[in-house]
């Protein structure tokens, strides 16, 4: 009974607290919340001002990249290898061919220069590819890169495709004539030999 | 003005968690909407865990703070926005609570009621009485867990579905310890009544 009554005194001061307690925070609580809610969002706003700017500007200069940029566009044209290029390797001669020659090969006269460390790989240079005509069919794009001469012993017939005037008589006669061999295995130039 | 004009087409009435997303895009009237909907019971728990009316504020303060800056951390099939603020006010309520302790304020104390009665504090100055200072140092006595339902049930009225809603926990749960802190409160002011020879 006396707990009841206890309880019952217990409960109406607990109403009386809660009647009492004030009701909310002050202004001040408000106030600061609002002034850090517009700085919050002032910066937010700021950083995705900043944020569209790098994306606009990223966007003009990939645009003008892709205007204004032009991609290198390679040679096409067969080009006899110039003196400065990589010289010619002498190769062994397939069993058809006569032998493998390297033509009016000078060796240059060695300059050597204080403190250079070039060197080159191969002792013989080219110093001109005189005589050779470019074959009609050897525009393949492709670079010659390290040529080979091959000298062949073909019949006159062989050379007609290549431009060459033969007359009907002369066709079964053989012909020594070198090759200029680029680096895919295409004959790019012929040379006939003065004997 | 974003609120406005969405109060003037749809809904006289829009839900927290509509004014949790106008806020959250920066609209200062929706945001001024949510706090004062809910800042009293937020301040109200704050106070009657802590006891005191600064601390009470700082909390209200933090937990709107993360409003305004995580407003993405609510889901709103988790649970109320109310829900989600009180857990973060409990949160709070415990850290600084855990402060005191290690700072040795010994809430158990029943002067502490009478210091708090200082004309700075508006929560005791309007507790004139001397039963209202004891009943509050001996609720302020209580372990957390009972005083949290004994502030939510008895002093905020709110029902135990709702309680138990706010807590995260079941609604056995909120019986059992609402009636265990009933009893430590009985028996704590006994103690404290006698001590101070007064009649609750």
């Amino acid at each position: 009974m006396n707990e009841q009554v206890e309880q019952f005194e217990i409960d109406a001061q607990l109403r009386d607290l809660a009647r009492t307690t004030p009701q909310g925070a002050g202004f001040a609580v408000e106030a600061r919340l609002l002034a850090a809610y517009r700085h919050h969002h002032q910066r937010r706003r700021l950083n995705r001002w900043l944020y569209l700017e790098s994306a606009a500007l990223l966007s003009i200069a990939a645009l003008a990249l892709l205007v204004f940029w032009r991609p290198p566009i390679r040679e096409l044209r067969p080009t006899l290898p110039a003196a400065s290029e990589a010289p010619p390797v002498i190769a062994s001669a397939p069993s058809f061919v006569d032998s493998a020659v390297v033509p009016s090969v000078q060796r240059q006269p060695v300059r050597r220069r204080k403190k250079s460390y070039s060197h080159s790989s191969t002792p013989e240079r080219f110093n001109d590819f005189d005589g050779f005509i470019p074959l009609p069919y050897a525009a393949s794009g492709v670079p010659m890169g390290q040529p080979i001469i091959v000298r062949m012993n073909l019949p006159m017939s062989e050379f007609g495709p290549a431009g060459a005037a033969v007359l009907p008589n002369s066709s079964s006669q053989h012909l020594a004539a070198d090759f200029l061999i680029g680096q895919d295995g295409v004959a790019r130039a012929v040379r006939f030999p003065e004997q | 003005m974003q609120y406005l004009t969405r109060l003037a087409t749809s809904e006289d009435n829009p839900s927290d968690f509509e004014l949790l997303q106008l806020s959250a895009r920066g609209d200062e009237e929706a945001f001024t909407t949510l706090y004062r909907r809910h800042q009293g019971a937020i301040f109200r728990f704050a106070l009657h865990m802590s006891g005191r009316s600064d601390i009470a504020e700082e909390i209200t303060q933090e937990v709107f703070l993360v409003v305004i800056r995580d407003a993405d951390a609510f889901r709103e099939e988790r649970g109320t926005l109310e829900g989600f603020l009180i857990g973060i006010a409990r949160n709070k309520i415990r850290r600084h609570l855990e402060g005191l302790r290690s700072g040795q304020t010994n809430l158990e104390d029943p002067t502490i009621a009478r210091e708090l009665s200082s004309p700075s504090n508006p929560y005791m100055d309007l507790a004139r009485t001397r039963e209202t200072d004891v009943l509050r140092a001996a609720i302020l006595s209580l372990p957390a867990r009972y005083r949290e339902v004994t502030v939510l049930c008895d002093l905020e009225e709110r029902t135990y579905e709702d309680a138990a809603m706010l807590l995260g926990c079941a609604l056995g749960t909120v019986r059992s310890r609402l009636h265990r802190a009933r009893k430590l409160l009985s028996a704590r002011l006994r103690k404290l009544v006698n001590r101070e020879g007064c009649a609750v």
